[in-house]
């Protein structure tokens, strides 16, 4: 079995390009990842696409713009996990010694739905009687709070903390750094989070190129980053009490991700995680065993979770700075990890980053604490 | 089989209908279901168990009064509820737990919540939208 490996990433800007076609937002990612692996199109036998809301055939109608048709394409839609479940997909061809050279693109067009909260299925019991997303999330962070005593304070510094990483980051659809202050006089959305505490809606596109052990030492122009762990996995449904402070299925996949890569939490440099609000990335602190349960409050506030930290969580910003084009977002965040291992990442560079993992989570269901989660941990 | 709301009175519009029946004294109760098979219980009733896939599922009333698990009060989403909107999900005292709208000011994480009717928003039309909710035992 070939190992899987990473040896071209590139993005388009996350942002708002209302007047673009997704395929335009897209092929320029997928020409920058080739050319960042030093590959010809040709020479790529797969792709994979990633995308929640693109509609019909979003890999076809990218890569017919730049003449890579006739290859095998699968379209991967798995809500916000879409292209980190394409990814999965991927690595798997890869090690089974299907393919030696794969191309995943994520690519998502949101202001094409005109703005406001994530449609969710109609049909779901939940979204029927006016669940959102963003209420899902604020009833996770009234629990913890209640559980926890975490402050609001300390919830608007998540937001504070990768506005300022993302300010750091050209790729980030948010450039500006923000308060406390300023993140909690923002208009209210579900309470306890104002609008800079949620991640904004926006376009983008991200595309990496795996390759087996045999083509990544005829083309990796750069040091190929291994692949240790790539998991993917479903919530599972319960009518009864759940405890929203602790996600499950992430807690599941961690476990399951931390032992296909031989690694813990104390040998991870850097975490891009599903930050889609602010209460969010403190839970994964704990999913992921950076700190202990409670204490996410107290770890981010110290700093360990900084850059500079003991593990630096969102070095790009996150879906909070950067943005969450949703079936776009996995992807981007590997695109990161990638960059952070070679250690091309500038004012922004985590220092001596070895070891690095990506995780989206998605889908709003009813019962479900999320739908799909898919986790990867990437080494140099 | 109990005379859910739905199925009395289709011409007004109903959110969250197939939970909502007829009890003994004509009052409305909170309609779930139990599946023989794994003997979960859940809101709202079901034709096949979502947890082992039993396809003999019994209507169950559920408990009328349960704990409020978690709450948050949203200033966005659909603009046919009432904004701002509370939202919350309440644990029964059987261990279900049900999505619900909240009636009341203010609201408190472990407090007694208990389950009524209400109109709970209004259509462009001008059609009020009629649904469960769970109110504070007090009333208030």
């Amino acid at each position: 079995m070939s190992q899987a490996n990473i040896i071209g990433v590139g993005m388009t800007r996350f942002g708002k390009y209302p007047e673009s076609h997704l395929a335009d937002i897209a092929w320029p990612a997928v020409k920058s990842a080739l050319a960042d692996a030093g590959i010809e199109p040709g020479a790529i036998q797969a792709a994979y696409c990633g995308s929640a809301l693109g509609g019909m055939m979003v890999g076809q109608s990218i890569l017919a713009r730049i003449g890579m048709t006739g290859i095998p394409i699968t379209n991967v839609e798995n809500a916000c996990s879409s292209s980190s479940t394409a990814l999965q997909q991927a690595v798997m061809a890869v090690r089974a010694g299907k393919y030696d050279t794969v191309l995943v693109i994520g690519a998502e067009k949101l202001t094409a739905l005109g703005g406001g909260t994530l449609p969710l299925n109609e049909d779901d019991w939940e979204a029927s009687q006016g669940m959102v997303m963003p209420a899902l999330y604020a009833m996770r962070a009234m629990r913890y709070m209640h559980d926890y005593g975490l402050t609001r304070e300390q919830l608007a510094l998540v937001s504070v903390k990768n506005r300022a990483n993302g300010a750091k980051n050209p790729d980030a659809q948010m450039q500006k750094p923000v308060t406390v202050e300023e993140v909690l006089a923002s208009r209210p959305v579900a309470d306890p989070f104002t609008l800079l505490q949620c991640c904004p809606t926006g376009d983008g596109a991200a595309a990496i190129i795996v390759a087996s052990d045999k083509a990544a030492k005829k083309y990796a122009g750069k040091h190929p980053i291994r692949v240790l762990a790539s998991d993917l996995t479903s919530g599972r449904f319960t009518p009864g009490f759940r405890d929203m402070t602790s996600p499950e299925i992430t807690v599941r996949g961690s476990a399951e991700a931390y032992e296909e890569a031989g690694v813990g939490p104390q040998d991870i440099n850097l975490a891009e995680v599903h930050d889609a609000f602010s209460i969010a990335e403190l839970i994964y602190y704990e999913a992921f065993g950076f700190c202990a349960r409670g204490e996410a409050g107290a770890f981010l506030e110290s700093g360990a979770s900084a850059i500079n930290g003991k593990v630096a969580v969102n070095p790009s910003g996150g879906l909070l700075a950067k943005g969450h084009p949703v079936g776009a977002t996995g992807a981007a965040q590997v695109v990161e990890v990638v960059r952070q291992l070679r250690g091309e990442c500038g004012a922004r560079q985590v220092p001596d980053a070895k070891v690095g993992l990506t995780h989206a989570t998605g889908g709003g269901l009813a019962g479900f604490d999320h739908g799909a989660c898919s986790i990867h941990i990437l080494a140099r | 089989m109990l005379e859910t709301l739905d199925r009395a009175v289709g011409g007004e519009r109903l959110i969250g209908a197939a939970a909502i029946a007829r009890g003994a004294n004509g009052e409305p109760v909170l309609l779930g279901c139990k599946c023989t098979a794994c003997q979960k219980e859940m809101v709202p009733p079901v034709s096949v168990c979502p947890v082992c896939g039993g396809e003999d599922m019994r209507e169950a009333v559920q408990p009328d009064e349960g704990v409020l698990y978690s709450y948050t009060v949203v200033h966005v989403g659909p603009k046919r509820f009432r904004r701002p909107l509370a939202l919350g999900y309440v644990d029964l005292d059987n261990g279900v737990r049900v999505f619900s709208h909240l009636e009341g000011d203010t609201f408190k994480i472990g407090e007694r919540m208990k389950f009524d009717v209400a109109i709970v928003g209004r259509d462009p039309d001008e059609t009020d939208l009629t649904g469960y909710v769970f109110r504070k035992e007090n009333g208030q």
